[in-house]
């Protein structure tokens, strides 16, 4: 009986904690499985706080994670959304050093590729990241043969958000 | 596929008028994916977590399962940019190329893709919020 009241009260506490927070581009209420902005912050904090692999020297996570692209739009996002950008951010880290190495520095190119190659077993990888072509895999591979040209193409796609945060 | 999409109906249904969705998918041949969910029938957009890595050149999503109103679905960056064009489905079978929003290309550069998509809002009773598709890319 105690516990069939507490279960009444849940849906109105979890009601006002979702409009104490509320804008108009957040929704009124969240689905299972799906998080708003403070959700997708407080997933990238926790990552951030027990992330498993060591990014480059001088670079640092940033504060905040992104900002939606449109505000104006009630939006959810899938949980995994805040986990994805650190893994994102660690990646691009890399991939700047391997390709600012490349040429002048063939160890810390190395090293950087170390990393990629290590990331492939990341739950980032493994479980938010859909290849079955293998396209990062061969990009990695050719890369290590000297050949950063694919590395360079994601590297322009995907690493906007880390070049906006570190000014490359 | 329908013992997923019941699957998907039941946890709907568990979980009243919250929205349950899942985004999978299995690779039916190489860059070829079978994508399904379930979008928000306040009309709110939904961003997908899964991402797909893309080495390169055309993209297009054809519905094979729509909501009962009808659906966009475009395809968003790893900085949280929607870099196509939205595709809209109303029915079920139309298959859409993407285009960059930025030139109208059906060349998508490589990189990491993955969905945005939404629908028309649906104020019925259990409308049907469940779509499926086979996205390549």
């Amino acid at each position: 009986m105690r516990i069939d009241r507490l279960s009444f009260l849940f849906p109105l506490v979890v009601t006002a904690v979702a409009l104490s927070g509320c804008s108009d581009a957040e929704p009124a209420s969240i689905p299972s499985g799906y998080m708003n902005l403070a959700g997708v912050q407080a997933e990238y904090d926790s990552t951030v706080e027990n992330f498993p692999y060591p990014l480059p020297d001088g670079v640092d996570f940033p504060t905040r994670a992104q900002e939606p692209a449109a505000t104006d739009q009630p939006t959810i996002y899938q949980k995994g959304s805040g986990l994805d950008q650190t893994y994102q951010f660690w990646e691009c880290a890399w991939q700047d050093q391997a390709l600012r190495s490349q040429g002048t520095d063939q160890d810390a190119a190395g090293k950087a590729l170390d990393m990629l190659e290590q990331g492939l077993t990341s739950i980032y990888r493994t479980q938010y990241v859909v290849d079955t072509d293998g396209v990062w895999k061969n990009t990695l591979d050719k890369a290590k043969l000297g050949d950063l040209s694919a590395l360079g193409e994601f590297y322009t796609s995907d690493c906007i958000w880390y070049r906006a945060e570190t000014g490359q | 596929m329908s013992k997923l999409k019941l699957a998907a109906k039941v946890a709907a249904a568990s979980v009243a008028a919250a929205l349950l969705a899942v985004v999978g998918a299995t690779a039916a041949e190489a860059a070829t994916y079978s994508v399904y969910g379930d979008l928000n029938t306040g009309g709110y957009l939904v961003q997908y977590s899964t991402y797909r890595t893309h080495g390169g050149g055309g993209s297009s999503l054809k519905i094979t399962d729509n909501v009962s109103s009808y659906s966009r679905f475009g395809l968003r960056n790893t900085s949280n940019v929607q870099i196509t064009n939205s595709n809209e489905y109303h029915g079920t079978g139309t298959l859409l190329a993407f285009t960059l929003a930025s030139n109208g290309s059906y060349d998508i550069p490589a990189g990491s893709y993955a969905i945005n998509g939404r629908m028309a809002a649906d104020s019925g009773h259990g409308a049907d919020h469940h779509w499926a598709g086979t996205l390549s890319l």
